[in-house]
C-alpha cells in the first residue's frame, strides 16, 4: 500500500464530503429564505445566524 | 415578463414553464456531454488510476464554488442572459457586451462539438456492425452530414419553445443518467464480488500528483452547466428558488456520477485477463479517448453498446442545452440593442427568440460542417473559463456594492472565500490551456477583439438599458481650486438647514469648498423622462442650504437622478474627489436590518473618503465633549472634529478610553500626539480611563454629563457587527445626546476606492 493511496482517498472523501455539505447547506439557505420570505441581504444574514444559534 | 420592443412593435413574453426538475436536467445535460467519455481515458493516461478520481472530486469542488456564485447572482437577477446580466450590473455595458458575446460563441461552438461527437460515435457503432457498407461516401463526410442533420433537428426542438426544450432535454438527460447509473452500480457490484480488482488502483498516482492540474484543466469543461440554467431565468417557475437549487444539485449529481463511472472503468478490467499483460491503468491509457468504452466493455456484457447509447444520449442532451444557452445569450444582446433589435424578436406562436436561434444555428452548423471542431471547441472552453472568472469577480463586487439593493433567493455561505478560491483555480486552468491548444489562444482573443470592435463601432451608442445609471440633471459649479472638499447630501429643506449649521465651523476652519448634492431617487418603474417630477424638493433644499453658506464658501450645487441614493452619493464623492461627506441622522432607523438606515449604512461602509454623521446637533459649538477613543484612525478623526466643535473659550474635550478587564490600556497622551496635535493645541484636554466589560453601556452612562459625544465609527463589516452593531453604533442608538459619528478612510484601500 503506497502512501499516495491513503492521502488520495482522504482527499477524495474530503472533497466529496465538502461538496455534499455545500449542497445541503445551500439547500437549507434557499429553503429558509423562501419559507420566511426574506429578501434583504441583511435580513438573510441575521436570520441565518439566528438559526444557527437556535440550532 | 414583458419585453417591450419599441421599434418593432412587439410586446410578448417568454413562457414560464421550466420547473426544478427541468432546470436541473438542463444543467446536467450540458455537463455530461462528450467530455467525460473522452476524458476518462486521457485522465488515466496522464494522472493514473487514482488521478482520474481525484480529478473529478477536486473539479467538482471547484465547480461548486463557481456554481454558488452563479446561484447567488441568478437568484438576485433571474433574467435571461446569465453572465451577461451579472457583468452589466457589476461593470456596465462594455463588460456586459463582451461577456454575452463570448457566451454566445462558446455555447454555439460547444453545441457543434456535441453534434459532431454524436455523429462520430453513432456512425462508428453502426460501422462496427457492418451496417454502413452501402454508404457511397467516406465515413468522414457522412459524419459531417449527420452532424448538420442532428444540429438542425435540435434547432427545431429549441424553436418549438422553452417547455419542449426543457422537457426534451430532460428526457435525453434522464436516459443518460440511467445508463451511467447502471454502469456505476455494476462497477460497485463487481468490486464487492471481486475485491481483488481494487488492486487496479495501485499505484494510485504512478506519475505523481503534479499531473492533476493538467487533468483538471482537461476535464473542467465537463462542469459548465450552470450557465445554461442561468440563461433560463425568464422561463423558470419560481426562479429565485429553482435556479440556485438546480445549479447546486446538478453539480453535486454530476460529480458523484463522474466518480462512479470512473471507478467502474478502472475496476472493470480484471488484471491478468486476456490481453492484459501489464498494469490495468496502462492498458486503459493505451486507448486514450476510447479507454472508457474499452474498459466498460470488459466490465459488463453489452458494455460497448451501453456506452455508445450513453454517448448518444449525452451528446444530444448537451447539444440541446448549448443551443438553448447560446440563443438566450444572443437574445439578451438583442433585447438591450447591443446587437440589432431583431435578435430579441420573439415568435408569437412558439414564444421563442427565433432570430437569435437562427444566428446560433448558423454558427453551430457552420462549425459542425466545415471547421476543425476540436481546436475551436478548445477556444470555447477557454472562453467558458474566462466567463466563470468574470462571474466570480461579479459576485464579490455586486454583494459588496449592491447587496442592499437586490432581492436574494440565495446567498452563498463563507463569502467571499469560495469565489476567491475559484478565481485562483480558473487562472491556473486558463494558463494551462496554452499547453492544450495554441489555436485556442489565437481564436479566443480574435473573437474577443472582434467583439470589442463591434461594441465600439455599433453597440455603445445604441444600448438601451439605463436602469442602474446615475445621471447628472443640474449642476452649477464653483470655480475649481485645490483644497479641502466637503460633500453635503441634502434630502429636504429642513435637513439642509440643520446640516449646514452643523458643518459651519468645520467648513470655516478647513476653508472648505462645499458641494451641496441632492440625489433624486426615481423608482425603477418610473422612466427617466419623468424624473423632472421629483426635482422640486431637491431644488428647494439646495436653495435653503445656499442661504447659509453662499457668502462664506465657494459652492457647487448638483442635482442627480439615481435609482439608489447611497450609491449615488458614493459615486459623487468618488467622482468629485471629496475629502469628507457630511450627513444627518434623525436618530433611529425604520428598518431593523440597518443600523442607521439604508442610505447612511452603505455610505459609511463604502465611501472613498471621511464620513461625518450628525445626530440631534443643534449648536455650532459645545462646552463639554466626550470622545470615546480606541486605537483607530476614526478615533483620531473624532478628536479632530471635537477640537473644531468645542467652545474655544470654555470648552473641554474628554478623550475616554475603556478597556476590557485584562486588556492593555491605550496611552491617550501618545495616541493624541500621533496626528491631532495641531488641532488640540490650546484646547482643554482631560483624558480619562476606565475598565469595563460592557463598553457601550459605560459610554452611555458617562454621556449624561456631556453636551456632545464624538465617536469614531467602525470599519469592521464582520457578520457579528452586521447582527449586533459595533460599539459606536450601539451607543448612538442608546444615547439621546447630540452626537457625531466619524469614519476615517485611510491607507491603500482608501486610495483604491477613491480612484477606481
Amino acid at each position: 500500500m503506497d502512501k499516495s493511496l491513503f492521502v488520495g482517498i482522504a482527499v477524495i472523501l474530503l472533497a466529496v464530503g465538502f461538496t455534499a455539505f455545500l449542497t445541503f447547506y445551500s439547500n437549507y439557505i434557499i429553503n429558509t429564505i423562501s419559507d420566511k420570505k426574506l429578501r434583504n441581504l441583511r435580513e438573510i444574514i441575521k436570520e441565518l445566524h439566528h438559526g444557527r444559534q437556535n440550532g | 415578463m414583458v419585453d417591450k420592443m419599441d421599434d418593432h412593435g412587439i410586446s410578448t413574453e417568454l413562457s414560464r414553464d421550466l420547473n426544478l426538475f427541468h432546470l436541473t436536467m438542463m444543467g446536467i445535460g450540458m455537463m455530461i456531454g462528450a467530455g467525460v467519455f473522452l476524458g476518462v481515458g486521457n485522465a488515466v493516461r496522464i494522472a493514473g488510476p487514482g488521478g482520474v478520481l481525484l480529478t473529478f472530486a477536486l473539479n467538482g469542488l471547484v465547480a461548486m464554488f463557481t456554481a454558488m456564485s452563479y446561484a447567488e447572482l441568478s437568484s438576485a437577477v433571474p433574467r435571461a442572459g446569465g453572465a451577461y446580466n451579472f457583468a452589466r450590473i457589476a461593470f456596465g455595458k462594455g463588460a456586459s457586451f463582451i461577456s454575452g458575446w463570448m457566451e454566445w460563441f462558446a455555447s454555439s461552438v460547444a453545441g457543434s462539438l456535441y453534434a459532431v461527437t454524436f455523429s462520430i460515435y453513432s456512425l462508428h457503432f453502426f460501422d462496427q456492425l457492418g451496417l454502413l457498407d452501402w454508404l457511397p461516401l467516406e465515413l468522414h463526410y457522412a459524419e459531417k452530414i449527420l452532424a448538420v442533420i442532428i444540429g438542425l433537428l435540435f434547432l427545431y426542438v429549441n424553436y418549438r419553445g422553452a417547455s419542449e426544450t426543457g422537457k426534451t432535454g430532460a428526457f435525453f438527460t434522464l436516459g443518460q443518467m440511467i445508463t451511467l447509473g447502471i454502469i456505476g452500480v455494476v462497477g460497485l457490484w463487481v468490486v464487492i464480488k471481486d475485491p481483488s480488482r481494487l488492486q487496479n488502483f495501485q499505484p494510485f498516482l504512478p506519475l505523481g500528483g503534479s499531473k492533476l492540474l493538467i487533468t483538471m484543466g482537461f476535464t473542467y469543461v465537463a462542469f459548465e452547466g450552470y450557465e445554461v440554467i442561468a440563461q433560463a431565468g425568464d422561463e423558470a417557475i419560481d426562479p429565485r428558488k429553482n435556479l440556485p437549487k438546480a445549479m447546486i444539485y446538478s453539480i453535486f449529481i454530476v460529480t458523484v456520477t463522474y466518480l462512479l463511472v470512473s471507478f467502474a472503468a478502472i475496476i472493470g478490467v480484471k488484471s491478468g485477463s486476456a490481453g492484459i499483460d501489464g498494469p490495468v491503468w496502462e492498458w486503459i491509457a493505451g486507448f486514450r479517448e476510447k479507454g472508457f468504452g474499452m474498459a466498460i466493455q470488459r466490465l459488463m456484457p453489452f458494455g460497448g453498446f451501453l456506452v455508445t447509447l450513453t454517448v448518444i444520449f449525452a451528446s444530444t442532451s448537451a447539444l440541446n442545452a448549448t443551443i438553448y444557452s447560446a440563443t438566450r445569450a444572443s437574445y439578451a444582446l438583442g433585447r438591450d440593442r447591443l446587437l440589432p433589435g431583431m435578435f430579441a424578436k420573439i415568435s408569437t406562436k412558439t414564444k421563442t427568440p427565433y432570430i437569435a436561434l437562427a444566428g446560433t444555428g448558423l454558427i453551430v452548423l457552420s462549425v459542425a460542417g466545415f471547421l476543425p471542431t476540436m481546436d475551436v471547441a478548445s477556444s470555447a472552453s477557454m472562453m467558458f473559463l474566462l466567463l466563470f472568472f468574470l462571474v466570480n469577480i461579479c459576485v464579490i463586487k455586486i454583494r459588496r456594492n449592491m447587496g442592499d439593493e437586490l432581492t436574494y433567493g440565495y446567498i452563498m455561505p463563507f463569502f467571499p472565500i469560495p469565489p476567491l478560491l475559484a478565481l485562483v483555480m480558473q487562472s491556473l486552468l486558463v494558463i494551462w490551456m496554452h499547453h492544450m491548444s495554441m489555436t485556442a489562444w489565437i481564436i479566443a482573443p480574435a473573437w474577443i477583439i472582434s467583439g470589442v470592435l463591434i461594441y465600439h463601432s455599433y453597440s455603445k451608442s445604441r444600448a438601451v438599458f439605463q436602469a442602474h445609471d446615475i445621471v447628472v440633471i443640474e449642476e452649477e459649479k464653483a470655480e475649481e481650486r485645490a483644497g479641502y472638499k466637503v460633500l453635503i447630501p441634502v434630502a429636504n429643506p429642513d435637513n439642509a438647514i440643520m446640516l449646514v449649521r452643523n458643518a459651519f465651523r468645520l467648513l470655516k476652519i478647513k476653508q472648505a469648498e462645499v458641494d451641496i448634492l441632492n440625489m433624486v431617487r426615481v423608482p425603477e418603474q418610473i422612466p427617466l423622462s419623468n424624473a423632472e417630477d421629483y426635482l422640486w424638493e431637491g431644488r428647494e433644499a439646495i436653495t435653503e442650504a445656499m442661504i447659509y453658506v453662499t457668502t462664506f464658501f465657494p459652492i457647487t450645487t448638483t442635482i442627480r437622478y439615481c435609482r439608489n441614493v447611497a450609491r449615488g452619493i458614493i459615486s459623487a464623492a468618488r467622482e468629485k474627489r471629496v475629502d469628507t461627506i457630511l450627513m444627518g441622522w434623525k436618530g433611529k432607523s425604520s428598518r431593523t436590518e440597518y443600523l442607521f438606515g439604508s442610505t447612511i449604512d452603505p455610505v459609511i461602509q463604502r465611501a472613498p473618503c471621511n464620513v461625518l454623521v450628525f445626530k440631534n446637533c443643534q449648536e455650532t459649538t459645545y462646552a463639554r465633549i466626550l470622545v470615546p477613543v480606541s486605537d483607530s484612525p476614526s478615533s483620531l478623526l473624532a478628536l479632530e472634529i471635537a477640537s473644531i466643535l468645542v467652545d474655544p473659550d470654555k470648552g473641554v474635550i474628554v478623550p475616554f478610553n475603556i478597556t476590557a478587564p485584562g486588556d492593555e490600556t491605550l496611552d491617550l497622551d501618545e495616541f493624541i500626539g500621533r496626528g491631532t496635535g495641531e488641532f488640540l493645541d490650546g484646547k482643554n484636554i482631560k483624558p480619562q480611563y476606565a475598565v469595563a466589560k460592557n463598553v457601550s453601556e459605560v459610554i452611555i452612562q458617562q454621556a449624561a454629563d456631556y453636551d456632545l459625544i464624538v465617536m469614531g465609527a467602525s470599519n469592521d463589516r464582520s457578520l457579528n457587527n452586521i447582527i449586533k452593531g459595533t460599539i459606536p453604533e450601539r451607543v448612538s442608538q442608546g444615547c439621546d445626546k447630540p452626537m457625531v459619528m466619524a469614519k476615517a478612510t485611510k491607507g491603500f484601500k482608501s486610495l483604491v476606492r477613491r480612484y477606481i
